[in-house]
């Protein structure tokens, strides 16, 4: 009996331990341990953020930051479990595509009131989204999506003036494909597992079109028909890389980087990994052409910031927010990432010195921001299901009109619950 | 009560009996206010037409899996304890047999996803050996993709049955071997008379537990297809996990979970009643 007492004590002690350990509070004196999810470590050069973190803490006394950090699918998962069981970290990194189904969950809080509180500026930011009138979300950085060109491959396959329009990249497409040497176009990775990029619709948004209408879907109208048919005709014609229904994100750059794509729809962020990992490959960024030239929308996707309802330390984890989003710090911030800053007068670094960033800065300076699928519930799974409906159309076991009743059809039914 | 029974209430019980409840409830998680709908849950879950074939695909998978396990297992177990080998040729082999199993599931399929890319080495050799005249898509291609993914798994997977057969294998005392040569017995008589019956109660010990791991199966179906192209390779594991991350219906994956759950919970059944009737 008294040992049994003994060992009860000592597994009683010894959860005590553990749940001590995992208190914001580290119990020396009055310093606040904030805990802050995030992706971003994983993705910027090493000790960029643990750094940015160490100068928060100095300019800050008496305010710690854990960073968290693992890959953005890892991140999503483990925010959403977290969301579930109210131990979300105190400050996420979260984006267009989480955020709608966190505040549907409750789980994190309005950075409306903590602005007040704080007397912060809202017109200071790029763009304050709003659910319902309230901000869940502060973007600190924007993503975005240009055409990258190969001009080695463009010039040998006679391709002298970069396309505008559909009609002129299908003629380029053409030009450039040569499946004896690998040599296709350009890649669409249209898998289910982590549907990320903007490949397909690019070129619905290059023309100035949309597949939502007022946050609800549009899909059959002629304009989504002639882009469905665009993509049909690109598939068909033998201009995408074999292996599309399950290809990666990341295969796609390779694809591009091996010199066996002649055009890529990518993150900026690409730029640098590009250079380091194939110096000899000459490449240059333009906008995804227009069904009839003039192009003028640019996909993007966004870094963005939020904190937990659970938190303790609300307003302290806004301290950090609104010194990630200062004009200094988002500037940083923005050249360690290759994004561009979501501080209105933040200019990033990298664009001053770099034709190709300064080619970059152009074109989305002339470009309309598109983020159509930013703030929508089940975000990822409205990606999924679109990239499914591409499979069965470029598969052909659909056709444009069942194609776009289908996605008319699943997305109404997501969106009319949301 | 003791604390080992109180750690294993607390890390498999409540969970275990969690996940039941969920799949009883409306929304849960997802609502702040979860009903009570009772098997409402499972009835949607077996009407829908992608979870009937997933299950379909579950069971293809995992026979396949199981039974090539064994076969190839059983193949290079018997090749590396026949003596034919030299010792340092024999001690070779086994580590290159065994070093599928000594690589985490995302080194298996990025392993396989570079030879089996459209333009990699495997579809390279088989042009050049004039076998196909275009690229194959061996993941991309609804027709071939749950054969490509249940070839690696397999390829991943038989190390293990090879090493505990191997095990049985040497335990086999060589008597019987010699006695039954003097008797006349050839080698189909001797592998059926003798090494069969001898490697039951292993082979039937290791065909469950790969029988309930295959089931649950789901980091190389994810990371090499993802379940697609068109629920080609979905399985139940690919689909609770779509239903709880993708679409956040967790009551759904629950019930999902726990079809999964009562599958392996037969089977372990069988294993533990195998286990104590050899004890």
């Amino acid at each position: 009996m008294h040992r049994r007492l003994v060992a009860t004590a000592a597994v009683g002690a010894a959860a005590a331990l553990v749940l001590a350990g995992c208190s914001s509070d580290d119990g020396s004196g009055d310093t606040v341990t904030l805990d802050f999810s995030q992706w971003w470590e994983v993705e910027l050069s090493e000790g960029v953020m643990r750094g940015l973190m160490d100068r928060f803490e100095e300019e800050h006394p008496g305010i710690e930051v854990n960073l968290i950090s693992n890959p953005y699918s890892a991140t999503v998962d483990l925010q959403t479990a977290a969301a579930a069981t109210g131990t979300l970290a105190d400050i996420v990194a979260i984006n267009g595509a989480s955020v709608y189904d966190l505040q549907d969950q409750g789980a994190i809080t309005d950075l409306s009131a903590l602005m007040d509180d704080a007397g912060f500026d809202p017109a200071e930011l790029v763009s304050n989204d709003q659910i319902d009138g309230v901000t869940y979300m502060v973007r600190a950085l924007n993503f975005a999506y240009p055409l990258y060109y190969n001009t080695d491959l463009l010039d040998a396959a006679g391709v002298t003036e970069l396309p505008t329009t559909w009609a002129e990249f299908d003629e380029a497409a053409a030009a450039v494909t040569d499946p004896s040497s690998n040599v296709y176009a350009w890649s669409l990775p249209i898998n289910v597992q982590s549907p990320a990029g903007f490949d397909s619709q690019s070129w619905l948004w290059s023309s100035g079109n949309r597949m939502l209408d007022d946050r609800q879907p549009n899909f059959e109208t002629p304009e989504v028909a002639d882009w469905l048919t665009f993509l049909q005709g690109q598939y068909d014609g033998g201009y995408v890389t074999p292996g599309a229904f399950t290809q990666q994100e990341q295969q796609k750059v390779e694809e591009f980087t091996a010199g066996r794509n002649a055009f890529l729809i990518g993150s900026l962020a690409h730029v640098q990994g590009i250079r380091e990992a194939n110096p000899d490959l000459n490449f240059s960024i333009g906008s995804v052409p227009a069904q009839d030239g003039e192009p003028s929308g640019i996909a993007g996707a966004s870094w963005g910031l939020g904190i937990a309802e659970n938190s303790e330390h609300k307003e302290e984890a806004w301290q950090l927010i609104e010194w990630l989003m200062s004009e200094d710090v988002n500037s940083e911030l923005a050249t360690e990432a290759t994004g561009f800053p979501g501080n209105a007068s933040s200019v990033p670094g990298f664009v001053d010195g770099d034709p190709l960033y300064e080619l970059a800065f152009e074109v989305y300076s002339s470009s309309e921001f598109v983020t159509e699928l930013e703030g929508l519930p089940q975000a990822l799974d409205l990606n999924r299901n679109l990239n499914e409906n591409l499979v069965r159309l470029l598969q052909g076991e659909a056709s444009v009109e069942q194609t776009q009743a289908s996605l008319q059809e699943y997305w109404t039914g997501v969106l009319s619950d949301g | 009560m003791s604390p080992t029974l109180l750690v294993m209430l607390i890390m498999m019980a409540v969970p275990v009996a969690m996940v039941f409840v969920y799949s009883t409830l409306s929304n849960v998680v997802m609502e702040r206010d979860p009903e009570f709908v009772g098997i409402e849950n499972y009835l949607t879950l077996f009407g829908d037409e992608i979870f009937r074939k997933a299950l379909g695909q579950t069971a293809i998978f995992t026979v396949t899996s199981v039974t090539l396990h064994l076969l190839i297992g059983l193949g290079f177990a018997m090749m590396l304890n026949s003596g034919l080998l030299p010792r340092l040729a024999a001690a070779l082999f086994r580590v290159i047999y065994i070093l599928p199993w000594v690589f985490t599931a995302s080194i298996v399929v990025i392993l396989w996803q570079l030879l089996l890319n459209p333009n990699g080495v495997i579809n390279y050799l088989l042009e050049a050996a004039s076998l196909i005249d275009s690229k194959v898509e061996w993941f991309s291609n609804p027709s071939l993709a749950l054969g490509t993914v249940i070839f690696i798994n397999v390829w991943a997977g038989y190390p293990f049955i090879m090493i505990s057969l191997l095990a049985g294998l040497q335990g086999i005392p060589g008597d019987l071997y010699e006695a039954a040569e003097i008797d006349g017995a050839g080698w189909r008589a001797r592998f059926f008379n003798i090494t069969i019956p001898q490697l039951f109660p292993i082979l039937l010990a290791v065909a469950m537990l790969d029988f309930i791991w295959n089931l649950q199966q789901f980091p190389i179906i994810w990371l090499a297809t993802g379940g697609g192209p068109l629920n080609a390779t979905e399985t139940i594991a690919t689909f609770t996990y779509n239903l709880a991350f993708s679409k956040h219906e967790f009551a759904m994956a629950s019930a999902s979970g726990v079809v999964l759950f009562v599958v392996s919970a037969i089977v372990a059944l069988f294993y533990v009643r195998h286990q104590k009737a050899r004890d």
